[in-house]
């Protein structure tokens, strides 16, 4: 099969470093070329099987490069019309739009997980070869990619507006090809550590929620945008382009100004500076390279032995499916079975977690932040259904987090419509209360006590249609969700743009089908606040119809495709 | 070929059983994958009662089959019976009586072991108390009760098998498929299941098992199918089966495949400096 083509390009690999071990000593630097290329061969090989795998796959990688081939064109098109600007105001635009670049590929790693870790050095660690060889060859196969590739094309392509001083433009082509690799070896170097970090599945968790909520509080900082943009001088901008031009992150892009303003010495120090910090962290690279050897492969899992055991009261609570608070709320029939084992995963999966810790940052970025920045619109109202319905997209997918597991489903012939009604109710008891209270919250914030019922009748009937729908996404359009407990950094890469296209358009259809919701609150708001109580007790029922509708459509669809959908979310092997 | 128009051969049992049917009964089970068939017509019973036990190759489709028979994968064509109820006509009645260890397949991970069995033991309609009961016993019996309050995801391998078991018993099955259930199964909890497995066999239960480790098969069953292509090339009593041979020697004959070493990989031989 396709995915047993790298480990043959492994083997013979091996067998051409032993011979060279073996039969004399070769001429050195054409090994070393010979086994840089192997491994760039490896790489593409692997990245060439990845879209053989399936044509979603291959059409997800398709577009990537295609958005990728874009954002480079464009790059390159904006650096070329600097060639009339101010040298002053190139320095500037390249400095400052320079650095992001950098920082993108130190967070990388850090934030998203789909880091490409197909060149994994644990891979050969059982064959003989000398460390420095590997870390070269690692150091090339991350060169291979259309990252680095982009940023490549994107830095060099700054020799066109310097292309004038014959000096400068050369200062900046060396930047070019050093900025380059600052970029792969910081990246690579960051992924090698943090791996050593991620042995154990509680700091994998934790850094996934982490990481997410990071991202996800980068919504916060919108509210800070328009206050930035007033700190924006063009005075600060030059004092901070001033200070980042002495770090790594911007000294490649600064040194040609250096030359153009006559300072020659000085841009060549700032290239000077780039080549240590890769010098450094190559050195940094390999030490973690080797500790990272020496432990051995990451284990799926962390094998953590009980804990001591504990008191009855403490079993009572965790030993029983249902959380304490739960018990009374859920029915002890097969339905509260499911509702208590989803509501207990909302906390306990990660990626789950996550989803509930950003519904309070949203409310707070899209709430809190402009009430305590003095506007008090009635129009923020709206977040609080908002939350039901953002609920409802992160849910379109969920069946597929169970993973393989759905098969313990199928295996007891769960019906459909049970296991759809335990998910929704296993969601239903925690979010209902929450988005009510959220809903009061905001229009106490806003003043308007008279919108209370309005507000929390619409935020609940936006939770049902929310559940409604992803009731019957996440059997219809289910993908592979990567695994909760997997390495974040060797989750498999690709299918993220099919995963975006059917986010989109589920979120287009929630949107569409709760706003009759929608409009009834804002009927509500400006104009017959009377209104309120009716909403508060139809936007529910609407939603609740609509939730007895998807469990039905979503059940018979789980009943009749069962082993299919277990196959469809069952993560290909790579 | 001719696999194709071969479903709805025996609906239930067929003549030569009239009073018992089989514990389980494939007929012309397929399975394609893509372009490869994994299930190449494949025609088992297992006789109620029995202690069976799957061998073949590696890519011989035992996963395959097992899942067909336990309603995981939509075979392309033929019937899979459980005591004459087919798994995919009548899948409620069928799967209430199989108990499954599938390989390869997660369990729910992020409850913990004693959670699990409650939740299992629900979704097969059991009251909340007698499903925490039972799964106290099975985590007593399998030496687990220290593992209780541990997420699952936790567990090592061969305590995931462990819990496994138990998640396939808790419901009080006929038949047990299990797939692999001995791999990477330390050897006192190995020696733990295969008594437990005895008991059940003992008390009228079915358990199928596969396994690459014939001497274990030899050990424990009474039945086997050896399969290989997706077909079954022998099966019976284990007696009929290997006749005077082991079963190993047996299996690779029937198989084939196997070459004695000739000429080939000389320089393995030749020791370097």
């Amino acid at each position: 099969m396709a995915t047993f083509l790298p480990a043959i390009t492994l083997r013979s690999s091996a067998r051409q470093g032993n011979e060279d071990h073996l039969t004399e000593p070769v001429d050195a630097a054409s090994s070393w070329i010979q086994f840089v290329m192997l491994v760039v061969a490896l790489k593409l090989q692997l990245l060439g099987n990845g879209f053989k795998v399936s044509n979603a796959r291959l059409v997800a990688g398709l577009i990537g490069a295609a958005a990728g081939f874009g954002v480079t064109v464009t790059g390159v098109y904006l650096i070329a019309q600097l060639r009339t600007a101010q040298p002053s105001d190139t320095y500037l635009v390249l400095v400052i739009g320079g650095s992001l670049i950098v920082v993108g590929w130190l967070l990388l790693p850090v934030l998203i997980f789909g880091v490409d870790e197909s060149i994994d050095p644990h891979k050969f660690a059982l064959l003989p070869i000398p460390r420095n060889r590997l870390l070269v060859g690692m150091l090339a196969a991350g060169f291979a990619g259309l990252p680095a590739a982009a940023t490549l094309v994107i830095s060099v392509s700054t020799v066109i507006p310097w292309s004038r001083h014959a000096l400068a433009a050369l200062v900046a082509f060396l930047g070019a090809i050093l900025l380059t690799m600052l970029c792969v070896v910081a990246s690579r170097m960051i992924t090698t550590a943090l791996s050593e970090v991620l042995r154990s599945r509680r700091i994998r968790d934790l850094l996934s929620v982490s990481g997410l909520l990071v991202a996800g509080s980068l919504v916060l900082l919108q509210l800070g945008l328009p206050s930035m943009a007033q700190l924006a001088t063009r005075e600060f901008t030059e004092q901070l382009a001033g200070v980042l031009a002495w770090t790594p992150l911007a000294a490649a892009w600064a040194a040609p100004y250096d030359v153009v303003t006559g300072a020659p010495a000085l841009g060549f120090a700032r290239l000077a500076i780039v080549a240590a910090t890769i010098a450094v962290l190559i050195l940094l690279w390999g030490y973690a390279l080797r500790r990272s050897l020496e432990r051995g492969a990451a284990m799926p899992g962390n094998r953590i032995r009980s804990r001591p055991s504990h008191t009855t009261r403490m079993e009572s609570s965790t030993n029983t499916l249902a959380p304490w608070w739960a018990r009374r709320f859920l029915p002890s029939t097969v339905t509260g079975a499911v509702a208590a084992r989803v509501l207990r995963l909302w906390w306990r999966d990660p990626r789950q977690r996550v989803s509930l810790l950003i519904i309070p940052i949203v409310l707070v970025a899209l709430v809190a932040g402009p009430s305590i920045a003095g506007l008090h619109d009635d129009v923020l109202v709206l977040a609080a259904p908002g939350i039901g319905t953002l609920l409802g997209l992160m849910m379109l997918n969920h069946t597929a987090y169970d993973g393989t597991a759905l098969w313990m489903h199928l295996a007891a012939s769960l019906p459909g419509r049970t296991d759809r009604a335990g998910r929704a109710l296993g969601t239903a008891v925690w979010a209902v209360p929450v988005v009510s209270i959220g809903a009061m919250f905001v229009c106490l914030l806003v003043d308007r006590p008279v919108l209370l019922p309005a507000t929390v009748g619409s935020s609940v009937g936006t939770v049902f249609v929310g559940l409604a729908f992803a009731s019957i996404t996440s059997v219809v359009i289910a993908f592979p969700a990567a695994p909760a407990g997997a390495n974040p950094f060797v989750s498999p890469s690709g299918g993220n743009v099919v995963v975006v296209l059917q986010q989109f358009l589920g979120g287009l259809v929630v949107g569409l089908l709760s706003l009759p919701i929608y409009l009834s609150l804002g009927f509500a708001l400006w104009w017959q606040p009377d209104l309120g109580w009716l909403i508060l007790a139809g936007a529910p029922a609407y939603g609740l119809v609509l939730l007895r509708l998807g469990n039905r459509i979503g059940g018979r669809y789980l009943d009749e495709h069962g082993p299919e959908l277990l196959r469809r979310i069952t993560p290909s092997r790579t | 070929m001719s696999t194709d128009a071969a479903h709805r051969i025996h609906p239930h049992g067929g003549p030569d059983l009239p009073e018992t049917p089989p514990a389980l009964a494939l007929r012309r089970l397929v399975k394609r994958f893509d372009r490869t068939v994994a299930v190449d017509g494949l025609e088992l019973d297992v006789p109620t009662g029995s202690f069976f036990g799957l061998v073949g190759p590696n890519g011989a489709g035992k996963t395959t089959t097992l899942s067909m028979t336990t309603g995981l994968i939509r075979p392309d064509a033929g019937t899979a019976c459980v005591l004459g109820h087919d798994v995919w006509d009548d899948p409620i009645t069928a799967k209430r009586l199989l108990g499954i260890l599938p390989d390869n397949l997660t369990l729910f991970d992020r409850l913990t072991g004693a959670q699990l069995l409650e939740y299992i033991g629900r979704l097969h309609d059991l009251d909340r108390e007698l499903a925490r009961q039972r799964a106290r016993e099975l985590l007593d019996v399998l030496d687990l009760s220290d593992a209780a309050d541990t997420l699952v995801v936790d567990y090592s391998a061969g305590m995931t098998k462990k819990i496994g078991l138990a998640c396939a018993l808790i419901h009080g099955p006929r038949i047990l498929i299990l797939d692999e259930p001995f791999e990477s199964v330390d050897p006192v909890s190995a020696a733990t299941i295969r008594s437990i497995l005895r008991t059940f066999a003992a008390g009228g239960g079915t358990v199928v098992i596969s396994s690459h480790v014939m001497t274990l098969v030899e050990q424990l069953c009474d039945h086997v199918a050896i399969i290989a292509r997706g077909r079954v090339l022998a099966s019976g009593p284990i007696d009929e089966v290997r006749h005077d041979d082991s079963l190993e020697d047996r299996f690779v004959r029937l198989v084939g495949g196997h070459r004695e070493l000739g000429e080939e990989l000389a320089w393995l031989r030749s020791s370097r400096p």
